[in-house]
């Protein structure tokens, strides 16, 4: 019996398996979507809150299984994304509007400033950033990609080009700033 | 081609998602046309730098408290079901009489002792440290069979008390503590049942319920002086001193609320001193299994005296 049918099976420790194998991808990939390791890690919950009620539905393998935590996990950041649009006050506005931001802020707000491809990024709206998070921090190829979102392959290298076009045009007003 | 219809297909070419022959003509082209180059150079640093960005933020892992919180995010979860179930509870006596007749021994075994009623505003909690997740799974089941739900009184708070583990087989047993009075008319106060459900986890069902009825007896915190008292008073005693001779240590001094002697009255403060040997290797071989012995050293603390020697082996 292999970890998928024990866990169905309804083995505890098979489920606890299952969480520990994945949920650095599921916690990493919320991370990168939300940027908040608090709500990271509520979804994380959240998307094993999922697994654990459709034990009986699941039919498959374990790549099967992988394949299907994505989609739970994309779809808890796209109901994320829904639930909470974009803050209204990034910490750069807050500065600029006189706040002075508290002791360990200045640091991040550095870090924050530095990475202009990042601040690009979060500026993408959901699903284009979640094809690049499955692109380039998940690695997976373009099929795989169209699988777990459900769409078309053609969707996929569209919504990349896109994305990967917004965000080199980021790039390019950043080196652009250094030069003057 | 021209340059733009190149420059649709030059992400694709950096992920290695074009055929051969798309890769071919893109390969072509960028050998005579130095624009397009930049292009995919530039575009190549856009996915070098954001991987960089991805690698340095997404390094980190979720706390190590993450498997507590989700099991306690299980636990909360089971307790809206419960409240969605309590929502569709009135359906419940049209397939009561079909559970009564497909499992008839529960009723039976419970016959006149129970007042059976329709459950209304019923609300069952869980316990937030249920640990895992078969535990979890067997409340569940406990909480949502219908054969449970009436033998529970109706608007009030009804509490798992405790899901034990199985020492083998599936079998868990879910207690429900029910107040005397509440909805089992004419019981004394003071009187306790317990709900006991054998939920069989594999097979996901309440295989027997079984009904506890006892007296509840409080419990007075015995103070340090007591406690010294009674391990003084065991001491003293000749049997109890053979059993230390022999390798036994006091573990722990408790109150006896149960316990009675029939010749004193009920103020008497009797406290049990609890002794612990492990077994002889010669005992051991006899009976494998058992390997620490025990006995209680029941104490009367106002006359000073052991009152009884009570030792069993587990």
């Amino acid at each position: 019996m292999d970890l998928i049918q024990q866990w169905q099976s309804g083995d505890s420790s098979a489920f606890e398996t299952l969480f520990r194998r994945y949920k650095d991808m599921v916690f990493r990939t919320a991370l990168l979507a939300v940027s908040d390791e608090c709500q990271a890690e509520d979804m994380l919950q959240e998307a094993f809150v999922k697994v654990y009620k459709s034990r009986g539905k699941f039919k498959g393998d374990e790549n099967g299984f992988r394949q299907w935590l994505y989609r739970i996990t994309i779809n808890i950041c796209i109901d994320s994304h829904r639930r909470e649009p974009a803050s209204p006050f990034s910490l750069e506005e807050m500065g600029e509007a006189g706040f002075e931001p508290a002791e360990t802020a200045p640091a991040y707000a550095k870090f924050e400033e530095k990475d202009a491809i990042w601040k690009a990024m979060k500026s993408l709206d959901g699903k284009h950033r979640l094809v690049v998070i499955l692109r380039y921090f998940h690695e997976l190829p373009y099929e795989e990609i169209a699988e777990i979102l459900d769409i078309p392959i053609g969707t996929v290298k569209s919504r990349l080009n896109t994305a990967i076009r917004t965000l080199r045009g980021a790039l390019a007003d950043e080196e652009g700033k250094e030069v003057t | 081609m021209e340059c733009k219809d190149i420059d649709e297909m030059l992400i694709s070419y950096l992920d290695g998602e074009l055929t051969n022959e798309e890769k071919e003509v893109v390969e072509l082209h960028l050998s005579t046309c130095p624009r397009c180059r930049r292009e995919l150079e530039m575009l190549s640093a856009t996915q070098y730098r954001l991987r960089q960005s991805f690698a340095a933020r997404a390094s980190k892992a979720p706390s190590p408290r993450a498997w507590a919180g989700l099991q306690q995010r299980l636990v909360a979860e089971e307790q809206s079901k419960v409240a969605v179930f309590s929502v569709a509870r009135a359906k419940l006596g049209k397939i009561k009489g079909r559970l009564s007749s497909r499992q008839p021994m529960w009723k039976s075994a419970l016959a006149g002792a129970l007042v059976v009623a329709l459950i209304a505003g019923l609300v069952l909690i869980v316990p937030s440290h249920f640990g895992q997740s078969q535990e979890v799974l067997a409340a569940e089941i406990a909480q949502n069979d219908p054969q449970v739900h009436e033998m529970l009184p109706e608007g009030t708070t009804v509490k798992i008390t405790k899901i034990m583990k199985p020492r083998e087989g599936d079998i868990f047993h879910a207690l429900f503590l029910i107040p005397g009075g509440s909805i089992w008319g004419g019981e004394d106060e003071g009187e306790v049942i317990m709900i006991d459900a054998l939920v069989n986890v594999r097979e996901r069902k309440v295989v027997g319920l079984r009904a506890i009825k006892s007296r509840e007896t409080p419990i007075t915190p015995l103070s340090v002086a007591e406690r010294k008292k009674a391990v003084e008073i065991a001491k003293a005693d000749s049997r109890v001193q053979e059993i230390l001779d022999g390798g036994a240590e006091i573990r722990r001094v408790i109150p006896l609320p149960f316990f009675k002697p029939a010749d004193s009255s009920l103020t008497v403060k009797v406290v049990g001193v609890i002794l612990t040997a492990p077994l002889s290797n010669s005992q051991a071989e006899v009976a494998p299994k058992p390997r620490v012995q025990r006995w209680i050293v029941v104490v009367n603390l106002d006359e000073g005296k052991v009152v009884e020697l009570i030792g069993a082996t587990r």
